[in-house]
């Protein structure tokens, strides 16, 4: 039940090495990978969901090689691309109608029931008859994952949903998520901790097209409490802490920085130890993967 | 900061790759057009050289029309970048004004289309400097000639263009939009012209056309070669006119633009739209999420079937499409021409035809053709990058359904709504044929028109357009493809390579008549659109292996596609390709033969460099023939056969005889079975290509002595040709007419006569007309130099259900062996010139003076049947009464299929063809219809007069004896039935076609009396010329003068006739003081300038009107390539004063009318006429010779 993703590795035409000997193994339920731009989670998304081959490497879905098969696996896909657009000039229910056929929900009233579920479930139904170029960016998020949701899915990839949604329609969506079944696989990939952890029994880190880190959120916790040290520091003065000490993340607050250092022990009287989140295990594991250097700074 | 702008946006504007594109393709086609036949634009020809200002202003103003709408997608990108691009914001919120904005855009834009265009002079002027350009075709360089029409077309209309264009796309903020307007403009051109036609209206004509190709033909339409070639154009006056009207035009367009534009991204009225739509359903609460999530709810579903799939992408994209406005929006501009072009098809200049269920078929199918292209080029590009261009690519790639289903989903929408835009078309066709009243719908000449001939040669288009989508990196780089695709096909075309199986998407050919019904046709349907479907099947297999599935184009994939489906649908296609192609190969090019334009050519050279020695032979004369016809028309086969009886007229025995054969033609294969003449002879030549056969007497004919010629011909016609069929002998409806018989010596209308080709193949100078002197060519008569006035008899054999006929008065009728036998005798003396017709006629008989006049007519062809029953009788009683008695006893006009559209006078029988009398529709409210059946009915009786009672010799000058004579007494018949505002609007018709021909002369324009194969001289200035002179002589004197003359040597043999003789007959009952006309009309050409200056009116007490007219006049003769000289005037011209005009006429009865002597110079004439007067003025009936006939008379003004 399970994908199995095995050294896979990609570089593309002008040089840009993507992937490079990736391996995953993903069990049903949620799993969130998380990486900054860049660091290639577009790329496996795309090969996992069969749109482009990867230089070497293999992926298995239950019994599919889906390399091989590619149109096996996608009669158990469904795929939500980081950015997509629909048919303008056509109503949502006729587009989710289509894809919906595409997917072989080829019986007319069984179709016809599950797009009006569907629609329902992300609450377009009312809009159904409207044209999607009129369409709000998380009208046409939901209809996407409709449109992902389709057919039954067995292995769901969502690439990025929740980018540029507001927190009411961000919530509105994690909850459609929430709600699909276990034996389902679905891979969320975000560059957004907090949807991470929300949501996902499995996690992993990729960054410059390698695995840096994967488990479970809550395992994956573990590693670093008691290591995650808070100062608030005069901002003219936050250079020298970085000099000193392992500095995850930096942010503005009133005024002045609020440094998160990773440290085996108190750096100075002047920190406090605070519970970690996955944004701190995040960092940690960037920094260390980028030698050192802390990536994020307002 | 509009410095800066502007910069960018020129900049931007020179490095894409695209504005080089369309500056190679403006290039290239100026470029080939001025050095080689491949490209033809406009109608330089003969004497008008393609560097001449007139071809160059032609040159730009076709290129100008065309060309926007490739290049219109320039100014609408430069408007829309920078929203495609996302940086309006940006740009938006930097301290640009509006103003400044627009202007930098326009500026750039309008600089990038110059640019673009600026590329046709040069192409122009380098296509007429490289070496292989043919210098014969061009004049010295005069760089002013490129550069004026630049200015006085080029700029303006660019300029016009460019606003226009860029007007659209900021207000539409749409790239179709741009295209739509393009396509609008073209039309609306062609829709313009239609509406605009009649002859009085071309202010408005001139006016309402924005390419200004009207205003080049008004102003150019009766210059002379010699004129054109080196007169730039007038900046004043129509061009002046039109070119400001559309600057004005333009610039207003622009300044509405700059007004209502907004930069803010959502100022488009529809996104406002969409919006609020989206905006009012935000609110609606959420609702509860249902308690059973849908996902997993059962088994995963399976990929849908391949016709599944495919049903489902057909009927998504195909109601996608039709819920497209541009897509909408093209189809109901395609509609708007296709009911346009419906609604005139009926009107052909002169004649207006009954809206007959083909010509409707016909003229939507030609007037959808564009607008097809248009659809599929632009509308493919769309469904191939649909979901690329809306960034749904990855959903759809991602999903089960089957590549192949994608693709010929797409196909198949595509399709759909081809057929959907072909048959309403179809159906406007048949509104249009309802509502003006002809409502006898033949719904299968429809349906096979549209549906069997043309729609299927769509399938390839489309399906090339897939594949050529499908290989592109991008969508614009498609359509340019295709774009060149079709121009390549035109090329070929022009170039006479226009072999079916090379020309995509060629229809195989077809023509409907109401006789024949499709004819042969059918038998071509299946191998060429066999051939095409085939390759249509291979291009989308091709497609499926480079159909880019996912985010990649992989390079390596089209192996994996390679699959066994695809190797089959590959395989068939390529079977089905090589099967009809090599069937249609086999009937084109081996039972057939194919020859190109060039091949052609060759082929009359050949039989010129190796017969021509043959011309001066002397043979005996034909005094006899003797038919024997067995017609097939059920297995299109027929028996020529025939007994030519030869005497030796000669004065010296002659032993060599050299007999034309008619040789094989298109599908008729036809073979000598004997040709022999009742003694001992040998066979010098025999060339079956040619048809020459040279046979050498053992004994010599002594003078005197008579020889029987005796031939037995096989016909067949057998499969298709490239081009058609031979139709010469059909089902129903079969033609042989007299070069379908043996003819003696030599054949020199086989000659190549055009100036330029024969210098290219390096052949003696072109023959011209013999002068009417030489005494030889005297002695031939116009038909056939060998033969003298005949004796002629024929027997005809054909199907039992239809009536055989030929020249003379038939003896018997039997049947034999199943066969219906006629037998005709001639008892008058005939030229060499009969024919065989055979078909299935209703015969509609009446009688004048005991003669019987019969018209044998296809059942339903009623409609002008007792018009020309009432032509012929008044003809008859004209022409016997004026110029001697009818030689036979009987009249017969017969019906022939539309293959070809004349009518053609043989001894006492009249072959008409379908297409021009039989189905007109005469209405004489229209104020160009000159009631065509009547008329040509009168003009082919008259032929039995002139010249069938004395021929001419074959000199200068013959064609006025017959031709003239019989346009002009068809028009003293017509006048008798239509009076006199029908003669001026006839003659004011004549005299458009005769200025239009001069001006399009190849070589020599010559004096009437030495007309020499040239129409618009012995047909239009003949009709004037005579008419003009019955007014200033009188009728008597003139009829009187063509009398004499027939009388002179009337039925004799040589020496034929000339107008030598006429002038003669003429010259002697023409008063001293009228002499000058007869030098002014028929032995010089001359131009007279007449024009009234001012009418007025005034009521007098008595309750009469005055009337004072001022006019101007001159005379000028012209040399034979058009150089003009004043001449002094003192000639007699009608000024008059005429009452209210009916329908249908330009002027009403006359109120006052005189001669007076006009000379050259400003006169004053007065009038006092009874009662209120409408117009008045000089030379109101149009006799003078006058480029500017429109400005003869002037509506009365005041009380």
């Amino acid at each position: 039940m399970t994908l199995v993703i095995d050294r896979l590795s990609k570089t593309y035409a002008n040089g840009v090495q993507a992937l490079h000997e990736i391996s995953l193994t993903i069990a049903p339920g949620m799993f969130g990978l998380l990486g900054p731009n860049g660091a290639g989670k577009s790329t496996l998304m795309r090969t996992i969901a069969t749109l482009q081959p990867p230089d070497s490497g293999a992926i298995r879905f239950r019994d599919i090689d889906v390399l091989a098969q590619p149109e096996r696996l996608r009669e158990v896909l469904g795929y939500l691309p980081q950015e997509f657009g629909l048919y303008p000039n056509m109503p949502g229910e006729a587009i989710l109608d289509h894809f919906a056929t595409l997917k072989g929900v080829t019986k007319r009233g069984e179709r016809r029931d599950l797009v009006a579920a569907l629609l329902q479930q992300v609450n377009l139904y009312d809009v159904r008859k409207k044209n999607v170029g009129g369409y709000s960016g998380g009208m046409k998020q939901r209809l996407g994952i409709a449109i992902a949701l389709a057919g039954s899915p067995k292995l769901l990839i969502v690439d990025e949903p929740t980018a540029g949604l507001d927190p009411t329609e961000r919530n509105r969506f994690l909850n459609l998520l929430a709600d699909i079944g276990d034996d389902v696989v679905v891979i969320l990939s975000t560059h957004i901790v907090e949807d991470v952890r929300e949501l996902c029994s499995q996690m992993a880190i990729i960054n410059m097209g390698r695995v840096v880190l994967q488990g479970e959120p809550a395992r994956i916790l573990d590693e670093v409490r008691g290591r995650i040290w808070r100062r608030t520091v005069p901002r003219a003065e936050a250079d020298g802490y970085r000099a000193r000490y392992e500095v995850i993340s930096a942010r503005l607050a009133a005024g002045a920085s609020v440094l998160h250092v990773y440290s085996a022990e108190r750096p100075d009287d002047g920190f406090e130890q605070v519970e970690p989140d996955l944004e701190d295990v995040y960092f940690h594991r960037l920094a260390q993967a980028s030698g050192g250097r802390v990536p994020v700074h307002v | 900061m509009f410095g800066a702008l502007f910069n960018f946006e020129l900049r931007s504007h020179f490095r894409r790759p695209v504005t080089w594109l369309y500056v190679t393709i403006m290039f290239a086609l100026a470029f080939f057009a001025t050095s080689t036949d491949a490209v033809l634009v406009g109608s330089a020809l003969g004497k008008v050289k393609k560097n001449s200002p007139f071809a160059i202003a032609q040159l730009f103003v076709t290129l100008l029309a065309v060309g926007q709408v490739i290049t219109g997608a320039l100014v609408s990108s430069a408007v829309l970048r920078d929203f495609d691009d996302g940086v309006h914001e940006l740009v938006f919120t930097t301290r640009v004004t509006r103003f400044g904005y627009l202007s930098a855009k326009f500026l750039a834009a309008f600089l990038a289309m110059l640019l673009v265009f600026g590329a046709v002079p040069l192409g122009a002027l380098s296509g007429s400097i490289v070496p292989w350009a043919d210098k014969a075709y061009l004049q010295p360089i005069v760089l002013w000639h490129y550069v004026q029409p630049w200015l006085v077309i080029g700029i303006p209309g660019v300029f016009f263009l460019g606003a226009t264009l860029f007007a659209v796309g900021a207000i539409t903020r749409s790239a179709f939009a741009g295209y739509v307007t393009g396509i609008l403009l073209l039309v609306g051109l062609s829709v313009g012209q239609a509406l605009t036609r009649t002859l009085d209206n071309d202010t408005l004509a001139n006016l309402l056309d924005p390419f200004a190709t009207r205003s080049l033909d008004l102003v150019t339409r009766y210059w002379t070669p010699a004129e054109k070639n080196t007169m730039v154009l007038p900046w004043s006056g129509f061009l002046g006119a039109n070119r400001l009207l559309w600057i004005g035009v333009g610039a207003a367009l622009l300044a509405f633009a700059f007004r209502v534009v907004r930069l803010e991204k959502d100022a488009g009225l529809r996104r406002r739209r969409g919006n609020a739509a989206a905006g009012a359903t935000s609110t609606v609460a959420p609702r509860t999420l249902s308690p059973t999530p849908v996902v997993a709810r059962r088994g995963a579903f399976r990929a849908p079937s391949l016709v599944l799939g495919w049903w489902s992408i057909t009927a998504f994209h195909a109601r996608s499409l039709l819920r497209s406005v541009p897509f909408l929006a093209i189809a109901t501009i395609g509609l708007v021409n296709v009911v346009m072009s419906a609604w005139f098809a009926d009107q052909n200049g002169q004649s207006r035809t009954w809206p007959m269920s083909w010509l409707m078929a016909e003229s939507s199918v030609g007037a959808g053709g564009l607008f097809m292209i248009v659809l599929l080029t632009f509308y493919v590009g769309e469904l191939v990058w649909r979901e690329r261009q809306v960034n749904l690519d990855q959903v759809l790639d991602a999903s089960p359904i089957r590549t192949a289903s994608i693709l010929t989903g797409k196909f198949t929408a595509m399709m759909l709504l081809l057929a959907a835009f072909a048959a309403t078309g179809m159906v406007a066709g048949i509104m249009v044929q309802v509502i003006k009243g002809y409502p006898a719908i033949d719904l299968k000449v429809y349906l096979l028109h549209v549906f069997v001939v043309d729609y299927p040669g769509w399938f390839v288009m489309v399906a090339m357009a897939f594949l050529v989508q499908s290989l592109v990196p991008r969508k614009p780089i498609g359509h340019v493809v295709m774009i060149l695709l079709y121009f390549s096909t035109v090329v070929l075309a022009n170039l006479g390579w226009g072999y079916k199986l090379v020309m995509i998407g060629e229809t195989p050919a077809y023509r409907w008549s109401d006789l024949n019904g499709a004819g042969p046709y059918p038998m071509g349907f299946l191998p060429v659109h066999g051939y095409w479907l085939s390759m249509a099947v291979v291009l989308l297999g091709l497609t499926y292996l480079a159909w880019q599935r996912g985010t990649q184009r992989v390079r390596q994939q089209w192996r994996s596609r390679l699959t066994t489906g695809a190797r089959t649908v590959l395989a068939t296609g390529a079977v089905g390709a090589g099967t009809f192609g090599g069937v249609f190969y086999y009937n084109a090019s081996v039972l057939n033969r194919f020859t190109t334009r060039a091949q052609g050519e060759q082929r009359a050279v050949q039989y010129e460099r190796t017969y021509r020695r043959y011309e001066s032979l002397t043979l005996p004369k034909v005094v006899a023939v003797s038919l024997q016809v067995d017609l097939e028309p059920e297995q299109l086969t027929a028996r020529t056969a025939g007994t030519i009886t030869l005497v030796n007229k000669s004065g010296r025995s002659l032993d060599t005889l050299y007999v034309d054969v008619p040789a094989r033609g298109s599908t008729m294969h036809i073979t000598l079975d004997s040709l022999s003449v009742g003694r001992a002879m040998r066979t010098l030549v025999d060339d079956s290509l040619y048809g020459v056969h040279v046979l050498l007497l053992d004994s010599a004919l002594a003078p005197g002595d008579t020889l029987r010629l005796r031939f037995v011909q096989q016909w067949a016609s057998r499969g298709v040709a490239n081009d058609g069929f031979d139709t010469r002998i059909a089902s129903n409806g079969t033609f042989l007419n007299r070069g379908e018989f043996p003819s003696l010596g030599y054949q020199s209308g086989a000659e190549l006569s055009s100036d330029e080709l024969r210098r290219k193949y390096k052949l003696p100078e072109a023959r011209s007309g013999r002068p009417r002197t030489d005494g030889t060519y005297v002695s031939r008569q116009e038909f056939s130099p060998n033969s003298d006035f005949i004796a002629f008899d024929a027997t005809v054999s054909t199907a039992p259900d239809q009536i055989a006929l030929a020249p003379g008065y038939k003896e018997r009728e039997w049947t034999s062996n199943g066969r219906r036998y006629f037998h005709y005798v001639m008892t008058a003396p005939i030229p060499d010139f009969y024919s065989v017709l055979s078909a299935r006629w209703d015969v509609t008989r009446d009688v004048w003076n005991g003669i019987p006049i019969e018209i044998y007519h296809h059942p339903t062809h009623t409609f002008n049947v007792p018009r020309m029953i009432e032509a012929s009788k008044a003809a008859l009683a004209l022409f016997s009464r004026d110029f001697g008695a009818y030689q036979h006893r009987q009249l017969r006009i017969l019906e022939f299929p539309r293959y070809a559209g004349f009518a053609q006078s043989f001894p006492n029988t009249v072959p008409y063809s379908e297409a021009i009398g039989f189905v007109a529709r005469v209405d004489s409210t229209d104020v160009e219809d000159t009631d065509l059946p009547y008329f040509v009915t009168a003009h082919e009786i008259a032929h039995q007069w002139f010249p069938y009672q004395r021929m001419s010799g074959d000199v200068e000058g013959k064609d006025m004896l017959s031709e003239s004579f019989a346009e002009y007494t068809a028009l003293v018949v017509t006048e008798q039935l239509h009076g006199r505002p029908f003669t001026q609007k006839f003659l004011r018709a004549e005299l458009d076609r005769y200025l239009r021909g001069r001006a399009s002369e190849r070589k020599a324009e010559h004096p009437l009396v030495r007309t020499y194969g040239q129409g618009y001289i012995h047909y239009q200035k003949g009709s004037l010329a005579l008419f003009a002179l019955r007014d200033l002589l009188g009728e008597p004197v003139l009829h009187g003068a063509i009398k004499a003359y027939q009388d002179e040597r009337r039925f004799m043999g040589p020496p034929y006739g000339t107008t030598l003789d006429f002038m003669r007959q003429l010259r002697a009952v023409t008063p001293d003081s009228l002499q000058y006309a007869l030098d002014d009309y028929l032995e010089s050409i001359t131009l007279w300038d007449v024009k009234t200056d001012s009418v007025t009116s005034t009521r007098m007490p008595s309750g009469e009107y005055k009337v004072v007219v001022t006019a101007t006049a001159r005379k000028l003769r012209a040399d034979s390539l058009g150089a003009e000289a004043e001449v002094p005037m003192n000639d007699l011209v009608d000024v008059g004063v005429f009452g209210a005009a009916k329908s249908g006429a330009r002027i009403g009865d006359p109120l006052s009318i005189r001669k007076v002597r006009v000379r050259t110079g400003t006169a004053r004439y007065e009038f006092i006429v009874p009662t209120k007067p409408a117009r008045a003025g000089i030379d109101p009936f149009n006799l003078l010779i006058d480029r500017n006939p429109g400005d003869n008379a002037k509506d009365v003004s005041g009380p």
